[in-house]
Protein backbone atom coordinates (compact mmCIF):
# COMPACT_ATOMS: atom_id res chain seq x y z
CA UNK A 1 0.00 0.00 0.00
CA UNK A 2 3.22 2.40 0.91
CA UNK A 3 4.53 1.16 -2.41
CA UNK A 4 1.62 2.17 -3.93
CA UNK A 5 1.08 5.83 -2.55
CA UNK A 6 4.77 6.58 -3.08
CA UNK A 7 4.59 5.64 -6.89
CA UNK A 8 2.00 7.08 -7.30
CA UNK A 9 3.26 10.18 -6.15
CA UNK A 10 5.73 10.14 -8.39
CA UNK A 11 3.83 9.87 -11.70
CA UNK A 12 1.60 12.94 -10.18
CA UNK A 13 4.82 14.95 -9.16
CA UNK A 14 6.24 14.47 -12.66
CA UNK A 15 2.89 16.61 -14.10
CA UNK A 16 2.51 18.87 -10.91
CA UNK A 17 5.51 21.03 -9.48
CA UNK A 18 4.35 22.37 -6.62
CA UNK A 19 4.16 18.66 -5.13
CA UNK A 20 6.95 17.83 -2.69
CA UNK A 21 7.82 15.21 -0.04
CA UNK A 22 8.45 16.17 3.41
CA UNK A 23 9.72 13.30 5.82
CA UNK A 24 10.60 13.31 9.41
CA UNK A 25 13.21 10.20 8.63
CA UNK A 26 10.43 7.99 7.54
CA UNK A 27 9.96 6.27 4.02
CA UNK A 28 13.59 4.73 3.79
CA UNK A 29 13.13 2.57 0.61
CA UNK A 30 9.69 3.11 -0.12
CA UNK A 31 10.57 6.74 -1.31
CA UNK A 32 13.75 6.52 -2.85
CA UNK A 33 12.12 6.63 -5.77
CA UNK A 34 10.73 9.99 -5.51
CA UNK A 35 13.83 11.19 -3.79
CA UNK A 36 15.90 10.15 -6.64
CA UNK A 37 13.11 12.00 -9.10
CA UNK A 38 13.16 14.83 -7.49
CA UNK A 39 16.15 15.86 -5.46
CA UNK A 40 14.69 19.37 -5.20
CA UNK A 41 11.22 18.59 -3.98
CA UNK A 42 12.42 15.90 -1.19
CA UNK A 43 13.11 17.09 2.50
CA UNK A 44 14.02 14.81 5.27
CA UNK A 45 13.86 17.32 8.08
CA UNK A 46 15.36 14.75 11.16
CA UNK A 47 13.25 13.42 13.72
CA UNK A 48 11.25 16.67 13.98
CA UNK A 49 7.70 15.88 13.40
CA UNK A 50 6.19 18.94 14.70
CA UNK A 51 8.42 21.14 12.42
CA UNK A 52 7.28 19.04 9.53
CA UNK A 53 4.52 20.04 9.82
CA UNK A 54 4.55 23.85 10.18
CA UNK A 55 7.25 23.60 7.18
CA UNK A 56 4.91 21.90 5.03
CA UNK A 57 2.45 24.64 5.90
CA UNK A 58 4.75 27.24 4.92
CA UNK A 59 5.21 25.82 1.66
CA UNK A 60 1.61 25.37 1.09
CA UNK A 61 0.87 28.92 2.07
CA UNK A 62 3.83 29.88 -0.71
CA UNK A 63 1.69 27.84 -3.15
CA UNK A 64 3.33 24.72 -3.09
CA UNK A 65 1.89 21.01 -2.19
CA UNK A 66 3.79 19.33 0.22
CA UNK A 67 2.99 15.49 1.26
CA UNK A 68 4.25 14.44 4.31
CA UNK A 69 4.33 11.09 5.76
CA UNK A 70 5.40 9.52 9.04
CA UNK A 71 3.91 6.70 11.61
CA UNK A 72 0.30 7.78 12.58
CA UNK A 73 0.83 8.70 16.12
CA UNK A 74 4.09 10.49 15.10
CA UNK A 75 2.33 12.31 13.13
CA UNK A 76 -1.10 13.20 13.98
CA UNK A 77 -1.10 12.50 17.57
CA UNK A 78 2.06 14.34 18.51
CA UNK A 79 1.49 17.39 16.06
CA UNK A 80 -2.29 17.90 16.64
CA UNK A 81 -1.84 22.14 17.50
CA UNK A 82 0.48 22.09 14.47
CA UNK A 83 -1.78 20.76 12.50
CA UNK A 84 -4.80 22.23 13.97
CA UNK A 85 -3.55 25.93 13.84
CA UNK A 86 -0.97 25.61 10.78
CA UNK A 87 -3.26 23.23 8.26
CA UNK A 88 -7.18 22.85 9.26
CA UNK A 89 -7.70 26.30 10.18
CA UNK A 90 -6.13 28.83 7.48
CA UNK A 91 -7.17 25.40 4.73
CA UNK A 92 -3.27 25.03 3.81
CA UNK A 93 -3.05 22.55 0.78
CA UNK A 94 -0.56 19.85 3.13
CA UNK A 95 -1.38 16.30 2.21
CA UNK A 96 -0.67 14.01 5.75
CA UNK A 97 -0.07 10.32 5.14
CA UNK A 98 -0.22 8.47 8.34
CA UNK A 99 1.02 4.89 7.86
CA UNK A 100 0.35 2.10 10.29
CA UNK A 101 -3.27 2.64 10.77
CA UNK A 102 -4.84 0.13 13.67
CA UNK A 103 -2.50 -2.64 14.65
CA UNK A 104 -0.05 -2.36 11.55
CA UNK A 105 2.70 -2.26 13.66
CA UNK A 106 2.16 -5.04 15.80
CA UNK A 107 5.32 -6.11 17.32
CA UNK A 108 6.49 -2.55 17.39
CA UNK A 109 4.13 -2.11 20.49
CA UNK A 110 1.11 0.42 21.63
CA UNK A 111 3.37 3.54 21.25
CA UNK A 112 3.19 2.66 17.07
CA UNK A 113 -0.48 1.49 16.76
CA UNK A 114 -2.99 4.07 14.47
CA UNK A 115 -5.99 3.90 16.41
CA UNK A 116 -7.47 6.77 17.46
CA UNK A 117 -6.62 9.11 14.73
CA UNK A 118 -9.90 8.82 12.76
CA UNK A 119 -11.66 10.38 15.61
CA UNK A 120 -8.95 13.38 16.21
CA UNK A 121 -8.65 14.55 13.04
CA UNK A 122 -12.68 13.80 12.10
CA UNK A 123 -13.18 16.27 15.07
CA UNK A 124 -11.04 19.04 13.03
CA UNK A 125 -12.80 21.47 10.59
CA UNK A 126 -11.76 21.62 7.06
CA UNK A 127 -9.61 18.67 6.95
CA UNK A 128 -10.77 15.94 4.61
CA UNK A 129 -10.36 12.17 5.70
CA UNK A 130 -9.45 9.13 3.63
CA UNK A 131 -9.22 5.41 4.39
CA UNK A 132 -8.34 3.10 1.81
CA UNK A 133 -9.15 -0.36 1.96
CA UNK A 134 -6.93 -1.90 -1.21
CA UNK A 135 -3.96 -0.82 -3.65
CA UNK A 136 -6.63 0.47 -5.90
CA UNK A 137 -8.39 3.03 -3.63
CA UNK A 138 -4.62 3.54 -1.97
CA UNK A 139 -4.21 4.65 -6.06
CA UNK A 140 -7.18 6.36 -7.08
CA UNK A 141 -7.29 8.42 -3.47
CA UNK A 142 -3.89 9.45 -3.97
CA UNK A 143 -4.79 10.87 -7.34
CA UNK A 144 -8.14 12.19 -6.70
CA UNK A 145 -6.67 14.16 -3.17
CA UNK A 146 -3.87 15.67 -5.64
CA UNK A 147 -6.19 17.43 -8.05
CA UNK A 148 -7.83 19.35 -4.69
CA UNK A 149 -6.16 22.20 -2.57
CA UNK A 150 -7.80 20.92 0.41
CA UNK A 151 -6.39 19.83 3.43
CA UNK A 152 -5.66 16.39 3.73
CA UNK A 153 -5.26 13.36 6.11
CA UNK A 154 -4.57 9.41 4.56
CA UNK A 155 -4.61 7.12 7.11
CA UNK A 156 -2.90 3.98 5.02
CA UNK A 157 -2.23 0.30 6.22
CA UNK A 158 1.16 -1.58 5.21
CA UNK A 159 -0.88 -4.59 3.91
CA UNK A 160 -1.06 -5.91 0.22
CA UNK A 161 -4.85 -7.27 0.28
CA UNK A 162 -5.71 -8.31 -3.11
CA UNK A 163 -8.60 -5.30 -4.72
CA UNK A 164 -11.88 -5.52 -3.79
CA UNK A 165 -13.07 -2.31 -4.98
CA UNK A 166 -13.97 -2.90 -8.61
CA UNK A 167 -16.04 1.00 -9.30
CA UNK A 168 -14.00 2.70 -12.01
CA UNK A 169 -15.32 5.86 -11.13
CA UNK A 170 -14.53 6.47 -7.39
CA UNK A 171 -15.74 9.46 -6.26
CA UNK A 172 -13.70 10.99 -3.29
CA UNK A 173 -16.77 11.68 -0.30
CA UNK A 174 -18.22 8.78 -2.25
CA UNK A 175 -18.65 5.39 -0.42
CA UNK A 176 -18.25 2.36 -3.03
CA UNK A 177 -20.26 -0.45 -3.03
CA UNK A 178 -18.20 -3.85 -2.84
CA UNK A 179 -20.69 -6.53 -2.65
CA UNK A 180 -24.52 -5.14 -3.24
CA UNK A 181 -27.18 -7.23 -1.02
CA UNK A 182 -30.05 -6.74 1.09
CA UNK A 183 -30.85 -7.03 5.18
CA UNK A 184 -27.63 -6.64 6.51
CA UNK A 185 -25.28 -3.88 5.81
CA UNK A 186 -21.28 -4.33 6.55
CA UNK A 187 -19.86 -0.68 6.25
CA UNK A 188 -15.78 -1.18 6.61
CA UNK A 189 -12.86 1.24 6.31
CA UNK A 190 -9.55 0.78 5.71
CA UNK A 191 -8.10 -3.07 7.09
CA UNK A 192 -11.30 -3.99 8.01
CA UNK A 193 -13.01 -4.03 4.39
CA UNK A 194 -11.54 -7.02 2.98
CA UNK A 195 -12.51 -8.24 6.42
CA UNK A 196 -15.83 -7.48 5.96
CA UNK A 197 -16.02 -9.00 2.49
CA UNK A 198 -14.19 -11.97 3.15
CA UNK A 199 -17.44 -12.86 6.07
CA UNK A 200 -20.08 -11.61 3.69
CA UNK A 201 -18.96 -13.74 1.10
CA UNK A 202 -18.68 -16.78 3.79
CA UNK A 203 -22.74 -15.69 4.33
CA UNK A 204 -23.78 -16.35 1.12
CA UNK A 205 -23.42 -20.13 2.00
CA UNK A 206 -25.72 -19.22 4.51
CA UNK A 207 -28.38 -17.66 2.21
CA UNK A 208 -27.32 -14.00 3.71
CA UNK A 209 -25.99 -11.52 1.24
CA UNK A 210 -24.75 -8.47 3.45
CA UNK A 211 -23.76 -5.41 0.98
CA UNK A 212 -20.61 -4.56 1.79
CA UNK A 213 -19.37 -0.80 1.48
CA UNK A 214 -16.09 0.19 1.44
CA UNK A 215 -16.39 3.60 3.47
CA UNK A 216 -12.97 4.98 1.92
CA UNK A 217 -13.48 9.13 2.40
CA UNK A 218 -14.82 9.28 6.28
CA UNK A 219 -15.17 13.41 6.13
CA UNK A 220 -17.05 14.52 4.44
CA UNK A 221 -18.95 11.22 5.12
CA UNK A 222 -21.57 9.73 2.56
CA UNK A 223 -24.72 10.17 4.59
CA UNK A 224 -26.55 9.75 1.91
CA UNK A 225 -25.44 6.27 1.31
CA UNK A 226 -26.17 5.92 4.94
CA UNK A 227 -29.51 6.73 4.90
CA UNK A 228 -29.75 4.78 1.32
CA UNK A 229 -29.22 1.85 2.77
CA UNK A 230 -31.76 1.90 5.53
CA UNK A 231 -34.38 1.22 2.75
CA UNK A 232 -33.57 -2.51 1.98
CA UNK A 233 -31.24 -3.27 5.58
CA UNK A 234 -32.46 -3.20 9.00
CA UNK A 235 -29.19 -4.75 10.39
CA UNK A 236 -25.74 -2.80 10.47
CA UNK A 237 -22.56 -3.78 11.29
CA UNK A 238 -19.55 -1.10 11.21
CA UNK A 239 -16.15 -2.46 10.75
CA UNK A 240 -12.51 -0.33 11.77
CA UNK A 241 -9.66 -1.02 13.05
CA UNK A 242 -9.66 1.83 15.36
CA UNK A 243 -11.34 2.58 18.96
CA UNK A 244 -15.37 2.64 18.62
CA UNK A 245 -15.18 5.70 20.27
CA UNK A 246 -15.22 8.91 16.94
CA UNK A 247 -14.49 6.60 14.40
CA UNK A 248 -16.52 5.14 11.56
CA UNK A 249 -19.05 3.12 13.67
CA UNK A 250 -20.01 7.03 15.38
CA UNK A 251 -20.00 9.13 12.22
CA UNK A 252 -22.93 6.10 11.18
CA UNK A 253 -24.56 6.09 14.41
CA UNK A 254 -24.74 10.14 14.48
CA UNK A 255 -26.45 10.00 11.53
CA UNK A 256 -28.94 7.15 11.68
CA UNK A 257 -29.75 8.61 15.34
CA UNK A 258 -30.37 11.81 13.51
CA UNK A 259 -32.44 10.58 10.62
CA UNK A 260 -34.62 8.72 13.38
CA UNK A 261 -33.70 5.29 11.60
CA UNK A 262 -34.87 2.32 13.74
CA UNK A 263 -31.98 0.36 12.64
CA UNK A 264 -29.70 -2.11 14.68
CA UNK A 265 -26.29 -0.90 14.57
CA UNK A 266 -23.23 -2.70 16.05
CA UNK A 267 -20.01 -0.96 15.93
CA UNK A 268 -16.93 -3.68 15.57
CA UNK A 269 -13.64 -1.85 16.54
CA UNK A 270 -11.55 -1.84 19.17
CA UNK A 271 -13.21 -0.85 22.47
CA UNK A 272 -12.22 1.73 24.93
CA UNK A 273 -8.64 0.50 26.21
CA UNK A 274 -4.99 0.65 25.25
CA UNK A 275 -3.72 -2.39 23.91
CA UNK A 276 -0.72 -3.76 25.41
CA UNK A 277 -0.17 -6.86 23.74
CA UNK A 278 3.28 -8.08 22.50
CA UNK A 279 3.02 -10.14 18.64
CA UNK A 280 2.24 -9.71 15.33
CA UNK A 281 -0.62 -7.92 13.88
CA UNK A 282 -2.69 -11.13 13.25
CA UNK A 283 -2.02 -12.38 16.77
CA UNK A 284 -3.36 -9.06 18.27
CA UNK A 285 -6.10 -8.55 15.59
CA UNK A 286 -7.19 -12.29 16.75
CA UNK A 287 -7.50 -10.95 20.28
CA UNK A 288 -9.63 -7.70 19.09
CA UNK A 289 -11.92 -10.13 17.65
CA UNK A 290 -10.59 -7.73 14.57
CA UNK A 291 -9.72 -11.35 12.01
CA UNK A 292 -12.18 -13.30 10.27
CA UNK A 293 -12.91 -15.43 12.92
CA UNK A 294 -13.15 -12.78 15.59
CA UNK A 295 -16.03 -11.04 13.84
CA UNK A 296 -17.87 -13.97 12.87
CA UNK A 297 -18.17 -14.14 16.79
CA UNK A 298 -19.09 -10.30 17.41
CA UNK A 299 -21.82 -10.10 14.83
CA UNK A 300 -23.29 -13.85 15.76
CA UNK A 301 -25.41 -14.11 12.29
CA UNK B 1 2.93 58.45 6.30
CA UNK B 2 6.44 59.50 5.91
CA UNK B 3 8.61 57.34 8.77
CA UNK B 4 9.96 60.94 10.06
CA UNK B 5 6.92 61.69 11.27
CA UNK B 6 5.92 58.06 12.78
CA UNK B 7 9.38 58.26 14.70
CA UNK B 8 8.95 61.22 15.97
CA UNK B 9 5.96 61.05 17.14
CA UNK B 10 6.35 57.64 18.14
CA UNK B 11 2.98 56.50 16.38
CA UNK B 12 3.38 52.98 17.12
CA UNK B 13 4.00 53.35 20.69
CA UNK B 14 0.66 55.34 21.15
CA UNK B 15 -0.72 53.17 18.55
CA UNK B 16 -0.56 50.60 20.74
CA UNK B 17 -1.30 51.87 24.05
CA UNK B 18 -4.29 53.54 22.84
CA UNK B 19 -5.80 50.52 21.47
CA UNK B 20 -4.47 48.55 24.62
CA UNK B 21 -6.29 50.45 26.60
CA UNK B 22 -9.59 50.78 24.86
CA UNK B 23 -9.41 46.30 24.80
CA UNK B 24 -10.54 44.37 28.06
CA UNK B 25 -7.32 42.98 29.12
CA UNK B 26 -4.55 42.15 26.57
CA UNK B 27 -0.84 41.55 26.19
CA UNK B 28 0.45 44.91 26.37
CA UNK B 29 3.28 44.43 28.07
CA UNK B 30 4.42 41.73 25.29
CA UNK B 31 3.61 44.10 22.49
CA UNK B 32 6.06 47.01 24.26
CA UNK B 33 8.77 44.69 24.35
CA UNK B 34 8.82 44.19 20.71
CA UNK B 35 7.73 47.20 19.43
CA UNK B 36 10.74 49.15 18.17
CA UNK B 37 11.87 45.50 16.41
CA UNK B 38 8.80 45.67 14.71
CA UNK B 39 9.02 49.04 14.01
CA UNK B 40 12.76 48.67 12.69
CA UNK B 41 11.27 45.79 10.08
CA UNK B 42 8.77 47.12 8.76
CA UNK B 43 9.92 51.01 8.13
CA UNK B 44 13.59 50.55 7.96
CA UNK B 45 14.62 46.97 7.01
CA UNK B 46 11.87 44.72 4.78
CA UNK B 47 10.93 45.06 1.75
CA UNK B 48 7.32 45.11 2.58
CA UNK B 49 4.71 47.42 1.49
CA UNK B 50 1.13 48.02 1.14
CA UNK B 51 1.43 47.48 -2.76
CA UNK B 52 3.73 44.31 -2.29
CA UNK B 53 2.22 42.81 0.22
CA UNK B 54 0.35 39.80 -1.22
CA UNK B 55 3.32 39.19 -3.53
CA UNK B 56 5.16 36.25 -3.98
CA UNK B 57 8.98 38.32 -3.66
CA UNK B 58 7.91 39.96 -0.42
CA UNK B 59 9.69 39.78 2.90
CA UNK B 60 8.38 38.67 5.22
CA UNK B 61 7.83 39.50 9.18
CA UNK B 62 6.99 36.51 11.32
CA UNK B 63 5.90 37.02 14.89
CA UNK B 64 6.07 33.94 16.90
CA UNK B 65 5.54 35.42 19.97
CA UNK B 66 1.83 36.12 18.53
CA UNK B 67 1.03 37.81 21.83
CA UNK B 68 2.37 40.86 20.75
CA UNK B 69 0.03 41.19 18.17
CA UNK B 70 -0.95 44.08 18.69
CA UNK B 71 2.80 45.65 17.92
CA UNK B 72 2.65 44.36 14.35
CA UNK B 73 -1.16 45.39 13.98
CA UNK B 74 0.29 49.17 14.92
CA UNK B 75 3.15 48.83 11.91
CA UNK B 76 0.53 47.58 8.99
CA UNK B 77 -1.72 50.17 10.17
CA UNK B 78 0.74 52.48 10.08
CA UNK B 79 2.30 51.10 6.59
CA UNK B 80 -1.02 51.37 5.34
CA UNK B 81 -1.67 47.67 4.78
CA UNK B 82 -4.35 47.58 7.06
CA UNK B 83 -6.82 50.59 7.57
CA UNK B 84 -7.77 52.54 10.94
CA UNK B 85 -10.60 51.30 10.91
CA UNK B 86 -10.00 47.77 10.97
CA UNK B 87 -7.10 48.66 13.30
CA UNK B 88 -9.36 49.97 15.89
CA UNK B 89 -11.12 47.17 16.18
CA UNK B 90 -8.59 45.69 17.59
CA UNK B 91 -10.18 43.15 20.58
CA UNK B 92 -13.31 44.30 20.34
CA UNK B 93 -16.47 42.55 19.96
CA UNK B 94 -17.25 41.60 17.07
CA UNK B 95 -13.69 43.13 15.95
CA UNK B 96 -11.07 42.26 12.95
CA UNK B 97 -7.96 41.76 15.10
CA UNK B 98 -8.11 39.09 17.76
CA UNK B 99 -5.36 39.31 20.92
CA UNK B 100 -3.21 36.54 18.86
CA UNK B 101 -2.20 36.40 15.12
CA UNK B 102 -4.83 34.93 12.96
CA UNK B 103 -3.80 34.26 9.04
CA UNK B 104 -7.71 34.21 8.66
CA UNK B 105 -8.11 37.68 10.01
CA UNK B 106 -6.53 39.95 7.40
CA UNK B 107 -3.84 40.65 5.13
CA UNK B 108 -0.70 41.33 5.77
CA UNK B 109 0.00 38.35 8.78
CA UNK B 110 1.86 35.63 7.58
CA UNK B 111 0.70 33.01 10.08
CA UNK B 112 -1.04 32.25 12.97
CA UNK B 113 0.86 32.40 16.06
CA UNK B 114 0.80 32.72 19.83
CA UNK B 115 -1.01 29.33 20.54
CA UNK B 116 1.34 27.60 22.75
CA UNK B 117 4.42 29.13 20.67
CA UNK B 118 7.48 27.53 18.53
CA UNK B 119 5.72 27.85 15.20
CA UNK B 120 7.26 30.49 13.57
CA UNK B 121 10.83 29.31 12.81
CA UNK B 122 9.16 26.19 11.02
CA UNK B 123 6.73 28.21 8.90
CA UNK B 124 9.65 30.46 8.00
CA UNK B 125 11.40 27.27 6.66
CA UNK B 126 8.18 26.35 4.73
CA UNK B 127 8.26 29.51 3.09
CA UNK B 128 12.51 29.76 2.89
CA UNK B 129 11.86 26.55 0.62
CA UNK B 130 9.16 27.42 -1.18
CA UNK B 131 10.69 30.77 -1.89
CA UNK B 132 14.02 28.53 -3.13
CA UNK B 133 11.60 26.50 -5.60
CA UNK B 134 10.45 29.85 -7.28
CA UNK B 135 14.20 31.54 -7.29
CA UNK B 136 12.64 34.01 -4.87
CA UNK B 137 15.34 35.72 -2.63
CA UNK B 138 13.88 37.38 0.36
CA UNK B 139 14.78 37.74 3.44
CA UNK B 140 12.38 36.37 6.25
CA UNK B 141 12.39 37.82 9.98
CA UNK B 142 10.99 35.59 12.59
CA UNK B 143 10.63 37.46 16.02
CA UNK B 144 10.44 34.76 19.02
CA UNK B 145 10.14 35.72 22.83
CA UNK B 146 12.98 34.41 25.41
CA UNK B 147 10.21 31.92 27.04
CA UNK B 148 9.65 30.83 24.12
CA UNK B 149 12.87 29.37 23.52
CA UNK B 150 11.34 27.02 26.07
CA UNK B 151 9.17 25.16 23.58
CA UNK B 152 10.80 22.07 22.20
CA UNK B 153 9.68 22.74 18.17
CA UNK B 154 11.50 25.41 18.67
CA UNK B 155 14.95 23.11 18.68
CA UNK B 156 13.22 21.19 16.13
CA UNK B 157 13.52 24.21 13.99
CA UNK B 158 16.66 25.76 14.61
CA UNK B 159 18.37 22.27 13.82
CA UNK B 160 17.06 21.87 10.79
CA UNK B 161 17.59 25.90 9.95
CA UNK B 162 21.50 24.84 9.92
CA UNK B 163 21.22 21.62 8.15
CA UNK B 164 19.12 23.45 4.88
CA UNK B 165 21.54 26.29 5.43
CA UNK B 166 18.06 28.47 5.15
CA UNK B 167 20.73 31.77 5.52
CA UNK B 168 17.66 34.07 4.38
CA UNK B 169 15.98 33.56 7.49
CA UNK B 170 16.76 35.82 10.42
CA UNK B 171 15.88 34.71 14.49
CA UNK B 172 15.05 38.14 16.55
CA UNK B 173 14.73 37.24 20.03
CA UNK B 174 12.79 39.23 21.95
CA UNK B 175 14.71 39.03 25.42
CA UNK B 176 13.16 40.94 28.36
CA UNK B 177 13.31 38.15 30.70
CA UNK B 178 9.99 37.69 31.54
CA UNK B 179 7.28 35.24 30.86
CA UNK B 180 3.52 35.15 31.63
CA UNK B 181 4.47 33.61 35.37
CA UNK B 182 7.59 35.09 36.27
CA UNK B 183 11.15 36.50 35.42
CA UNK B 184 12.58 33.63 32.72
CA UNK B 185 15.66 33.24 34.60
CA UNK B 186 13.30 31.72 37.43
CA UNK B 187 12.54 28.83 35.26
CA UNK B 188 15.16 28.01 32.73
CA UNK B 189 18.24 30.45 32.80
CA UNK B 190 19.06 30.81 28.79
CA UNK B 191 22.33 33.15 29.78
CA UNK B 192 24.68 31.14 28.41
CA UNK B 193 22.97 30.26 25.17
CA UNK B 194 24.77 32.73 22.84
CA UNK B 195 27.30 30.18 22.22
CA UNK B 196 24.89 27.48 21.90
CA UNK B 197 23.45 29.68 18.93
CA UNK B 198 26.55 29.85 17.66
CA UNK B 199 27.78 26.32 17.54
CA UNK B 200 24.61 25.60 16.15
CA UNK B 201 25.87 27.60 13.13
CA UNK B 202 24.27 31.13 13.60
CA UNK B 203 26.04 34.41 13.10
CA UNK B 204 24.86 35.51 16.53
CA UNK B 205 24.89 39.45 17.21
CA UNK B 206 23.59 41.18 20.17
CA UNK B 207 21.59 44.79 19.78
CA UNK B 208 19.38 47.15 22.00
CA UNK B 209 15.63 46.13 21.11
CA UNK B 210 14.56 49.47 21.87
CA UNK B 211 17.15 51.47 19.36
CA UNK B 212 15.51 51.26 15.74
CA UNK B 213 18.47 53.00 14.62
CA UNK B 214 20.71 50.04 15.63
CA UNK B 215 18.45 47.19 15.15
CA UNK B 216 17.98 48.50 11.77
CA UNK B 217 21.66 49.18 11.44
CA UNK B 218 21.81 45.23 12.83
CA UNK B 219 19.56 43.41 10.53
CA UNK B 220 21.02 45.09 7.54
CA UNK B 221 23.94 43.60 7.50
CA UNK B 222 24.48 40.78 5.14
CA UNK B 223 25.71 37.21 6.97
CA UNK B 224 26.46 33.86 4.73
CA UNK B 225 24.86 32.21 7.94
CA UNK B 226 21.09 32.53 9.00
CA UNK B 227 21.05 35.41 11.94
CA UNK B 228 20.21 35.16 15.35
CA UNK B 229 20.10 38.50 16.90
CA UNK B 230 19.52 38.89 20.51
CA UNK B 231 17.81 42.00 21.22
CA UNK B 232 17.66 42.84 24.88
CA UNK B 233 14.37 44.61 25.49
CA UNK B 234 12.25 45.07 28.71
CA UNK B 235 8.78 43.93 28.79
CA UNK B 236 6.02 46.76 29.77
CA UNK B 237 8.78 49.26 27.97
CA UNK B 238 6.70 52.79 28.53
CA UNK B 239 4.46 51.46 30.71
CA UNK B 240 3.52 53.47 34.16
CA UNK B 241 6.25 51.66 36.52
CA UNK B 242 4.57 48.98 38.36
CA UNK B 243 4.03 47.32 34.74
CA UNK B 244 7.62 48.02 33.48
CA UNK B 245 10.13 45.00 33.37
CA UNK B 246 7.47 43.09 35.39
CA UNK B 247 4.91 40.07 34.58
CA UNK B 248 2.61 42.33 35.72
CA UNK B 249 2.60 43.90 32.00
CA UNK B 250 2.07 40.45 30.86
CA UNK B 251 -2.15 40.72 30.50
CA UNK B 252 -3.29 43.89 31.48
CA UNK B 253 -6.23 46.47 31.59
CA UNK B 254 -4.64 49.96 31.98
CA UNK B 255 -6.89 52.35 33.71
CA UNK B 256 -7.08 56.15 32.53
CA UNK B 257 -5.21 57.31 34.74
CA UNK B 258 -2.60 54.98 33.68
CA UNK B 259 -3.30 55.33 29.99
CA UNK B 260 -2.24 59.20 30.31
CA UNK B 261 0.60 59.24 31.92
CA UNK B 262 2.36 55.99 29.50
CA UNK B 263 1.11 58.77 26.95
CA UNK B 264 2.77 61.49 29.26
CA UNK B 265 5.62 59.26 29.44
CA UNK B 266 6.40 58.96 25.86
CA UNK B 267 6.10 62.92 25.16
CA UNK B 268 9.16 63.18 27.48
CA UNK B 269 6.70 65.26 29.68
Amino acid sequence: MRVVFAETLVELAKKDERICFITPDMGYSIIDNFQNTFPNRFFNLGIAEQNVITVAAGMALAGFKPYVYSVIPFIVHRCLEQIRVNIAYPKTDVKIVGIGSGFEYGSAGTTHYGIEDISIIRSLPNMDLYAPGDMYEMAEITKLTAQNNHPTYIRIGRHNHPNMNTDKTIKLGKASIINKGKDVAFIATGNMVHVAKDYADKLKQKGLYPTVISMHTIKPFDAECILELTKRHNLFFTFEEHTIVGGLGSAVAEVLAENGKDIKLKRIGINDEFPHLVGNSPFIRHHYKLDLEGVIELCGI
Amino acid sequence: MNYNIIKSKHLVRKAILTAAYKAVETHVGSALSCAEIMEALYFKVAKIDKDNSQSDSRERIILSKGHGALAQYACLMLKGIISKEVFDTYDLDGGLLPAHLDHNAINGIEASTGMSLGHGIGLAEGFALANRLKNIKARIFVIIGDGELQEGSIWEALNSIEALNLNEITIILDKNGMQASAETKEIVDISNLNNVFKQMGFSVEIVNGHDVDAIAKTLNWTSDKPRFIIANTIKGHGLPKPFVNSVKSHYVKLTAEQYQDALKAMEGK
